[in-house]
């Protein structure tokens, strides 16, 4: 169930782990980058919580995240994917390898409904999550369409040499950050509909 | 579905600078939604050239292929691109024999498609068909890409944004070639 902010008062509340999970391309790397800068800049959200921002190890295999960060994906908090056609690819292909990677144990975590997992989506890509499948996966997803998402889904538009682009990439960016920063479970849509469903409200 | 009986889409281009890459950023996009519409993909790549049989895999998928897929280069196009133009005419030779072969010509260099003409293969009994259809490339269907104004332009494939919108719409367009079966989720 998502965490109200209205009950946010214990220890555990204080903080938000936040995991960003990406591939090594160059406008995921530049998105990645301009992120670290925005949760640096803001390091609490709108309910006084901490962020602390985790990332995976791209120079692992896509499903062989080292030692600790898989320690951390215990307590995340919130799931970042910045979502690419490399991305989806690298995944199945640790799934097709027998190896459960990021997105698909979260997923799992989100849809057993065992935490307060936020899940965001950053689509450096335009991805129909309707056509993406893993099937090789433990448990095959047909898809990844969940009501759940959350996050702007439109595409972040890569920055050229303008500095307009350039100005538009960073708008776009911390407008994006501050959807996280300001998340609030009694208000938002995909948390009280998913709530709704499992009949917890 | 079985595997043999799923769309294979042959992706056919010259093996050189931005034509590779392309190629490359066009099998992962197309990788990406195979499995939920249910195709196959080939492409020639490093891989498949340093087995020992990479000519009889190639053999294999262009004599299976159901859609041709060419990333139309001045290169691509040049005659002594024997291995592109063996791959082209046995598309074209598919498609006028009736094979369900769709061709899916894709704009990469500013070429002029219907300058391109086959009169000469023709003549030479390298494309022999009973019932030609194809006097040049101009009469095949490309899948783009296309301006706001739907006209035929070329990749743009040193701007990465412009060129990740391009393979979009040529996503979009490619799966309308799809059998209706294959459009929705599993």
């Amino acid at each position: 169930m998502a965490r109200f902010s209205s009950l946010i008062d214990e220890p555990k509340d204080t903080k938000r782990i936040v995991y960003v999970s990406w591939v090594q391309e160059e406008l995921s790397a530049a998105c990645l980058d301009k992120l670290k800068k925005s949760f640096g800049a803001n390091n609490q959200d709108n309910f006084g919580r901490e962020i602390e921002l985790h990332t995976n190890d791209v120079s692992a295999s896509a499903g062989q995240a080292v030692g600790e960060i898989r320690n951390v994906w215990g307590v995340v908090t919130d799931f970042i994917g910045l979502l690419c056609n490399d991305y989806i690819i690298s995944r199945r292909e640790a799934c097709q390898q027998g190896i459960e990677p990021d997105l698909i144990y979260f997923i799992k975590k989100r849809k057993r409904g065992e935490s307060d997992l936020i899940m965001w989506l950053f689509p450096i890509e335009t991805c129909s999550f309707e056509k993406i499948s893993f099937k090789g996966a433990e448990e095959p997803l047909p898809n990844i369409n969940f009501e759940w998402w959350h996050g702007d889904s439109n595409e972040i538009q890569f920055p050229s040499e303008s500095l307009a682009t350039k100005q538009r990439f960073s708008q776009d960016i911390n407008h994006r950050v501050l959807l996280i920063l300001e998340h609030d479970a009694d208000n938002c849509k995909p948390c009280t509909s998913s709530d709704q469903a499992k009949g917890k409200t | 579905m079985s595997t043999e009986n799923m769309p294979l889409i042959f992706i056919s281009y010259k093996h050189a600078d931005y034509s590779t890459k392309i190629a490359k950023k066009l099998r992962v996009a197309l990788e990406v939604i195979s499995e939920a519409l249910n195709f196959r993909i080939f492409l020639d790549d490093d891989t498949i050239r340093s087995s020992d049989d990479w000519r009889e895999q190639i053999d294999h998928a262009l004599g299976e292929m159901t859609h041709f897929i060419a990333l139309l280069t001045d290169e691509y196009l040049a005659k002594s691109s024997t291995e592109c133009r063996r791959e082209l005419l046995t598309a074209i030779q598919r498609y006028e024999d009736n094979k369900k072969t769709k061709l899916l010509f894709i704009m990469v260099d500013e070429i002029n498609p219907s300058l391109v003409v086959l009169a000469g293969e023709r003549k030479a009994g390298k494309l022999v068909s009973d019932d030609p259809k194809i006097n040049s490339l101009g009469d095949i269907h490309f899948l783009g890409p296309f301006n706001a104004a739907k006209q035929l332009v070329r990749l743009v494939w040193e701007d990465d944004a412009i060129l990740r919108q391009q393979i979009k719409q040529l996503l979009d367009n490619f799966q309308r070639t799809l059998p209706p079966a294959d459009h929705g989720p599993i």
